[in-house]
């Protein structure tokens, strides 16, 4: 039963990283689309979002394919030059990152077409 | 590229210390579930080195899977002889009394050129001196030889021989290893007494082997040979 103690230490971490992953993903990916509409409604500047996007992607690079973080950095760039020009591109921008987020969230959960 | 390095180094550290969890044996003696654990771990660590923009997280949670398992079927087919015989399959008798079973032969898909390549590994060259060969769950074949064919022993003639001494490195590179000391039951005084009278000192010697009865084997640095 000794060989089994690894075993257990090795069960816990694994654990601790599939649940460690689902909330921080979840959590940065809601506080994501918060900040964004917070940037719309004029409560946060253009450099705060981007900043606050920089720390955000370091905590979620640890999950996420680092892909679809720097999509993310792309879009939140346009988003900024956008409302800045109070273009109408805003809605088709927020649109794109809604839905790489969408991608990651998937990708943390269990679905049967990724199972496949 | 420095993400790269640094990559490399930790998935380095940690396939190496999944595969020391595992156990220690080597390529040919794994059974055919550790088989496909170890490529699967290969496998899996390469694929965070190739590809930077996969988190490292999704390789070392997977390897970390693997091992679980790995551990936990282990320890289950220790207990249970049918788990055992499930994972790794049962031994096979491919010879019998000097006498091809071909049935089992064709049940394992061994061909004739195989089990004789084998027998000639195993230094048999005539298949009617062989008593039992068994096809083990690894691939080997164990062979063993009939009464008549097999080479004396010292039992077979009452020879009355003294143990074997296991000799143990006591001085490697030049650094005496204390603890093959404590395991012969000696101090390095003795050692030194050896080697003063050969002349010598620790540090001029590349190694040195001592058993319990005193054989010991010397042999220089430099390309000095035995002493």
């Amino acid at each position: 039963m000794k060989r089994l103690i690894p075993a257990a230490i090795i069960l816990v971490f694994i654990v601790s990283i599939c649940i460690g992953a689902h909330i921080c993903v979840d959590n940065a990916c809601q506080n994501t689309i918060d900040d964004i509409e917070n940037y719309y409604n004029k409560k946060i500047t253009a450099t705060q979002l981007e900043n606050i996007w920089k720390e955000r992607k370091e905590q979620m690079a640890l999950f996420v394919n680092h892909g679809f973080l720097d999509k993310i950095s792309v879009y939140i760039g346009q988003l900024t030059i956008a409302t800045n020009d109070n273009s109408p591109e805003f809605e088709t921008v927020y649109k794109n990152i809604e839905s790489v987020i969408s991608l990651i969230k998937a990708e943390q959960k269990f679905a049967l077409h990724s199972f496949y | 590229m420095i993400s790269t390095v640094l990559r490399t180094i930790i998935l380095y550290i940690v396939v190496t210390v999944a595969i020391r969890l595992m156990g220690k044996r080597q390529i040919g003696d794994m059974q055919p579930n550790e088989l496909v654990i170890t490529l699967l771990i290969s496998e899996i660590a390469a694929i965070p080195l190739q590809d930077t923009e996969q988190p490292m997280s999704i390789g070392l949670a997977a390897i970390f899977v693997l091992v679980f398992l790995e551990i936990v079927i282990s320890v289950l087919a220790m207990k249970s002889f049918s788990v055992r015989k499930l994972l790794n399959g049962k031994s096979v008798v491919v010879i019998k009394n000097g006498v091809i079973d071909q049935q089992a032969m064709r049940n394992v898909r061994m061909t004739v050129v195989d089990l004789i390549e084998q027998l000639r590994g195993q230094d048999v060259f005539n298949i009617e001196n062989v008593a039992f060969a068994v096809l083990e769950v690894n691939g080997n074949l164990s062979v063993l030889l009939k009464k008549d064919a097999q080479p004396v022993t010292a039992s077979d003639i009452e020879l009355d021989l003294p143990d074997d001494a296991l000799p143990l490195p006591v001085i490697s590179d030049g650094k005496i290893i204390y603890e093959s000391l404590n395991a012969l039951q000696t101090t390095p005084q003795k050692l030194y007494k050896i080697l003063k009278h050969k002349d010598a000192t620790p540090k001029q010697i590349f190694l040195m082997t001592l058993d319990r009865d005193g054989n010991h084997t010397i042999i220089k640095k430099g390309g000095e040979q035995k002493i």
